[in-house]
């Protein structure tokens, strides 16, 4: 068997989806949350590198670089909001996240 | 195919501004609290005050320089070998993003002040914020797409939990950032899949695959492509299914700040939905018009019905930017240059109204306090009768009654969405306008007939001075719209017409 180009779209799919659930189905932590933010980005990184190599074209490479790059600024502004949060109220439990409802 | 920086010149001016803001921040701090002696702090404390007011004054000039340079100076063309393109419609939507964005700048002045929140970082902030709405409007590929979208919004994370001290508006700033890297994900996760079926990030490239056949037959993969980045959009605008984050982030950041991501963000991403549905896929209509409608129709009932229940202005608010993006979006699925100028006419004629709105928020308080609840405008006629005549009128907008801008905002989307034939979702939105119109009139029935309550502080006069203008601007807007709808014609045409 070879490996063609919907195995990779496969694998990314399954990841992509494993991260959407992780933000949502997550009762626990804001920290995985974070976690099923990058792996989503990493999924779509896998998607453009496939379809990159399978059209034999650049520019899916260099858009996984700005998306790398993107991702590391997205985390560290996400850690320091989370870092905030955490002195203010204490704690990182995600059924903590909720002084404002309706 | 070069480099064609005089294109990008409203841009690079925010760019440079920001630095110049950074640096001038830097320099001129003073020295950090534990180095000082007791005696020294309350001096160095105001020298960062107004330090930090010179930034935002700065900030405002620069943003109302970058939008007189893309109405008049910027010549129209593409830079950046074809990444990045000025056309009527960035020309609209920048000069209605950035304008807005000073404005929300230069009336958060006092209030950000009282809250001490005041720091030239914010200022900063707002200007990288509106550098990548610029970036959004003027986007002709999925990369600068993605960089503006991003730089925007990395921007407002921030500045929504700018207040670090302050729960609320740190909980608001990591709801804000979960549920905008979700949707980040999403449209990128899109962008993949367009990319790896048309072969291109280049939207004119992206439009000729996607012309063929006047769009039927796309491979499925570009199908889930459009529908995923019709989903991240939705995110970034607020429409519902994608709202929840909204209310939640309107109460919980500070009041300039939401002011700021009712107006400018709106109109950035409402620029931005346009620019990849019409543009990059402007040819195959047919396969987004019912994800709009969709969109508009769950937003219209979301807003109308949510909104029956608050009992906070801001959360009021709130619901109604949902019904009213959904109203817009009512437009922008007719998929004609009618749907976009209606659009964008809608989204403008919202930020000023609601701008107007959030000024006389902003002056909600007591002993130094907010009083955000809808009973607390009551009898607001009797203690202070021009406010409240301003703000009425100002609700009789946002619920579309004629003569008022509002109702012309609504008039052009609807007739947009009637030559298109979509009546099923005008049945929908007429529904909606009625409920919404309830919970607007019951403010004003509120502030009109009830027995007053406590006075607020008095108000600073750019408050007042907003609040009044934003009113005149709607009662005014009858005697021929100033030229607005004539300039979101001309955006219009020049994604749809061909011409620049």
């Amino acid at each position: 068997m070879t490996i063609g180009l919907e195995h990779y779209l496969i694998v990314a799919a399954m990841l992509f989806v494993v991260g959407i659930f992780g933000v949502f189905l997550n009762r626990k932590n804001v920290i995985v949350i974070l976690m099923s933010i990058e792996l989503m980005l990493l999924a779509v990184n896998i998607n453009f590198v496939a379809f990159s190599t399978h059209l034999q074209d650049l520019t899916g490479q260099i858009f996984t670089i700005f998306v790398l790059t993107v991702a590391a600024a997205e985390a560290a502004i996400g850690l320091a909001i989370l870092v905030c949060f955490f002195r203010n109220r204490g704690t990182i439990a995600v059924d903590d996240v909720n002084m404002m409802k309706g | 195919m070069s480099l064609n920086l005089a294109a990008a010149a409203p841009e690079l001016i925010l760019a440079l501004a920001a630095l110049a803001i950074l640096m001038f921040g830097v320099l001129r701090a003073p020295a950090p609290a534990y180095l000082l002696a007791a005696g020294d702090k309350p001096a160095a404390a105001l020298s960062e005050r107004r330090n930090a007011e010179w930034a935002l004054w700065f900030a405002v000039a620069a943003l109302v320089l970058a939008a007189l340079w893309a109405a008049f100076w910027a010549p129209a063309g593409r830079a950046f070998s074809d990444a990045f393109i000025l056309d009527g419609l960035s020309r609209f939507a920048k000069v209605a993003a950035f304008l807005t964005a000073a404005a929300a700048l230069a009336l958060s002045r006092d209030l950000m002040g009282r809250l001490s929140a005041l720091s030239y970082e914010y200022a900063v902030l707002v200007v990288l914020a509106a550098l990548g709405m610029g970036m959004m409007a003027s986007a002709n590929d999925l990369i600068s797409l993605y960089m503006g979208l991003e730089l925007q919004s990395l921007a407002l994370y921030v500045l929504a939990a700018l207040r670090r001290d302050d729960a609320r508006a740190t909980e608001a700033g990591l709801k804000y950032f979960v549920l905008g890297a979700l949707s980040s994900g999403l449209l990128l996760f899109g962008a993949s899949f367009v990319y790896g079926y048309t072969g291109s990030v280049n939207f004119d490239a992206i439009r000729a695959v996607t012309a063929v056949e006047d769009g039927h037959n796309l491979s499925v993969g570009l199908l889930i492509g459009i529908s995923l980045m019709a989903c991240g959009i939705g995110f970034k605008l607020s429409a519902a299914p994608f709202h929840m984050w909204t209310p939640d982030v309107y109460q919980g950041a500070p009041l300039p700040i939401t002011a700021f991501f009712a107006s400018a963000a709106k109109i950035a991403a409402a620029a931005l939905l346009i620019r990849l549905f019409y543009g990059a896929f402007g040819d195959a209509g047919g396969q987004w018009r019912d994800i709009l409608a969709v969109l508009a129709a769950a937003s219209m009932l979301v807003g109308g019905f949510g909104a029956l229940v608050q009992t906070n202005v801001v959360r009021l608010l709130a619901y109604s930017s949902i019904g009213n993006v959904g109203f817009a979006l009512t437009g922008m699925a007719a998929g004609t240059a009618e749907g976009i100028s209606s659009g964008l006419l809608y989204m403008v004629i919202y930020a000023i109204t609601t701008l107007g709105v959030f000024a006389f928020l902003f002056g909600m308080r007591r002993g130094d306090k907010p009083t955000l609840a809808i009973s607390d405008l009551a009898g607001l006629a009797r203690r202070d009768m021009a406010s409240a005549l301003c703000l009425g009128a100002l609700m009789f907008s946002l619920a579309g009654v004629p003569p008022l801008a509002g109702f012309f905002a609504k008039l052009y989307a609807f007739q947009a969405a009637w030559t298109a034939g979509l009546g099923f979702l005008l049945v929908i939105a007429a529904l909606a306008a009625v409920v919404s119109a309830f919970y607007y009139i019951r403010v004003v029935k509120i502030m009109f007939f009830d027995e007053p309550a406590e006075a607020f502080d008095p108000q600073p006069f750019g408050q007042r001075l907003a609040l009044y203008a934003a009113a005149a601007f709607s009662l005014i807007f009858v005697l021929g719209g100033f030229g607005l709808p004539e300039a979101a014609q001309r955006a219009a045409t020049a994604l749809i017409g061909g011409g620049a």
